[in-house]
Formats: structure tokens, sequence, C-alpha cells
């Protein structure tokens, strides 16, 4: 599943950002999720709880940020949420948009505790 | 807004842990009530950030040899190993063909497209459900592709997980044929709105299946406005000529470097 990929991703970048020859512990991720990005919440979080075992993230939860869904029409220009792709514009039932916010995936940080 | 984060201007962040929503001020000197000392180390990349920087050396790679690169992806069974079979058949003394097959075993898919003689590569997955763009670096550093060709990357057969993937190409081909569903479109949105062109395949099973042509137009135009969509059919050879001009045009509009 892909989900795994990516938490492999997620891993592999936090124990990057861990400064060399450092104590601390990580003690959780910041990620950022857009509800439009195709990610499975729950899937990636079992499988990152699986491959942090035994690496310098053992300790660390997923801190998720899930950034909602958002569209600017493309004929009246409105902006309006969208939860989801295949929805209209809500003021002239257009389906020509621009999603602007919901695609995100990424990882904002780590907090270690010295 | 913060840019290291996205919080609230005044610092006050809320992340979401599914089970409990906890408050979380945003504060990089230290930390509540206990005597440890948290410390933020800010990271800011996208969590597909390697696989994004090996589709971009891709993509400069397909630019400096001119070369135009498909993405082909669908459901298992759609057709697309039999339109490339019809599409390098049929244009074999017009253009320079590559394809890279992935699928999760055998050389089924390969060994079909060899016997077109046309130069070939098998990634074997194993459990993986998609392409990534690594495989395809190591796919094309192996084939040594000459400059003006085309390269088809057949991914493996699934509507989910590849749409999730770049791997460096200049256009994405979802294929659906009409024994699916006419509002698969809705509901594999992801694919379909990461595609360039669809291709509705096995057109000449219209009358034998409830497929509405016109709803599934429809319910893909919802999704991505600016689907272009073509109908074929691989056995009879209906609109595969529409298929290798919307090619040639591809190819055609490509600018040499």
């Amino acid at each position: 599943m892909h989900e795994l990929s990516l938490a492999q991703s997620i891993l592999s970048a936090a124990e990057n950002a861990v400064p060399e020859n450092s104590i601390a512990v990580v003690i959780s991720v910041g990620l950022q999720i857009g509800e439009l990005s195709g990610v499975e919440i729950e899937s990636l979080e079992f499988a990152f709880s699986v491959i942090k075992a035994d690496t310098l993230l053992q300790n660390a939860e997923l801190n998720i940020q899930i950034i909602k869904g958002e569209a600017a029409c493309a004929e009246c220009k409105k902006i309006f949420p969208v939860s989801s792709y295949g929805i209209s514009c809500p003021q002239c039932k257009s389906y020509s948009m621009k999603i602007l916010k919901g695609r995100e995936m990424r990882i904002l940080n780590i907090v270690v505790d010295e | 807004m913060c840019a290291t984060c996205g919080c609230d201007a005044d610092g006050n962040v809320t992340m979401h842990e599914p089970g409990h929503e906890p408050e979380h001020s945003h504060d990089h000197d230290g930390h509540h009530s206990n005597h440890h000392h948290k410390k933020v180390v800010d990271i800011e990349k996208d969590i597909l950030h390697e696989n994004d920087l090996l589709a971009a050396r891709n993509r400069g790679y397909f630019e400096a040899k001119n070369m135009l690169a498909l993405n082909l992806v669908s459901s298992p069974g759609s057709g697309k190993t039999s339109l490339l079979e019809r599409t390098l058949t049929d244009l074999k003394d017009e253009l320079d063909f590559y394809v890279i097959e992935g699928d999760q075993q055998t050389t089924n898919d390969a060994d079909r497209i060899h016997a077109t003689g046309t130069k070939v590569v098998q990634i074997n997955t194993g459990k993986g459900c998609h392409l990534d763009a690594h495989m395809v670096l190591h796919a094309v550093q192996g084939m040594k592709p000459k400059q003006n060709s085309v390269l088809f990357i057949e991914n493996v057969g699934n509507l989910i997980c590849p749409a999730m993937f770049d791997l460096g190409e200049n256009e994405r081909v979802v294929i659906i044929s009409v024994t699916e569903g006419d509002d698969k479109p809705l509901k594999y949105p992801d694919m379909f709105y990461s595609s360039t062109l669809c291709i509705i395949n096995k057109t000449d099973l219209l009358p034998y299946v409830p497929f509405d042509i016109e709803k599934v137009k429809a319910n893909a135009r919802k999704v991505n406005h600016k689907l272009a969509i073509i109908e074929v059919s691989c056995t009879s050879g209906e609109g595969l000529q529409i298929w290798y001009d919307w090619l040639k045009s591809k190819v055609l509009t490509q600018e040499p470097v």
C-alpha cells in the first residue's frame, strides 16, 4: 500500500533532521495533510507505528494538521470549500475550477525532547 | 499566517490527532509543566520530495533528449497493453518507441510488447502497487533511448496508488473500458484529476453493455474539466486514428532543446 511509502519517506526525513550526535528523543513529527491529497490517515498512522520500531523515532507520534479543501471557480471566480473532487461551484454550478488548498502532503517539523 | 506551520498569526495552532483534540501552543522555547526542554526542528518538505526530485530529473532527461513520455494508468484489464500493441504495430515506421512495463509479477506484458519488435523493460514491483520515479530512472538508464523518441510507461493496473506518484511524464493517460461502470471517474477522482487524456476502450462492446458513454464523459469532466477524451476499440480499430493524431501532435509540440 502506498501509505507505507509515505511513512518511510516521513521516517527518513525526520531521522535526517535530528541534530548529529544528539541525545534528543523525537516525540512527534508535524505533518500537513490536505483532505484532497488521497492519503488515508489511519493507514498512514498504522504504517508509521510499524516502521518506527528500533529507530530514532520509536517514541514519536504523528501530529497531523488536516488542511480543508478550497477551490476557485474558473467561471465566476467564487472561492468555496471542496471536500472531494467532482463538486460544482455553489454560485454558478460550473465544474471548471482550480484547487487552491487541500492537496498538501507536507512534513513540517519534528519536536525533540532534549 | 506563520510561514513555518501555517498557524494563525496569534500563534494558536490546532493539531488533529484522531481520538482526541489537544490544544497545542506554537511556542519554540519551552513547553508546559515538565522539566524537559522541547525544541522544534523545522523540516518543511513534501512527503514525496524524494520521488519529486527524481521525477524532475526524469523530466529533464526527457527534455534533453526531446522525448515524449506518457504514463498509462488504469484498472487491471482495461486494455493498456492491447492499446500499446496496436499503436506500436501501426506506427512502427513513423516513430521510435520504448516501453516500460510495470506489474507485480511475470514478464507477460513485456513479452507481448517485445513481440511487436519494440525495445521494452519489465519492472516487477513484487508487493508494490505503483511505479515510482526511481524505478523509471533506472529502467530508462538501461534502455539508452534515442533522441526524439516516444516512451510509454505502462503503470501497474491500479486506479488509486499510481495517481500520487509523479514519474516525470509529459502526459498521463487514464484508460477506462466500457465493461466498467460509467461512474468510475467519480469513484476514483484522484486518477482522473491528475490525468491529461482519458481513453475509453472496447467501444465495440457498447451494444452488449449498459455503459452510458455520454455519462462517463460528463463524469470525467466534472472531476477534471481540462481532460481530453478519445473513444477507441483496439479490436475493431475504431477511433485509433484520433489517438494516433493526438499522439503525433504531442510529439510535434515538443520543442528541441
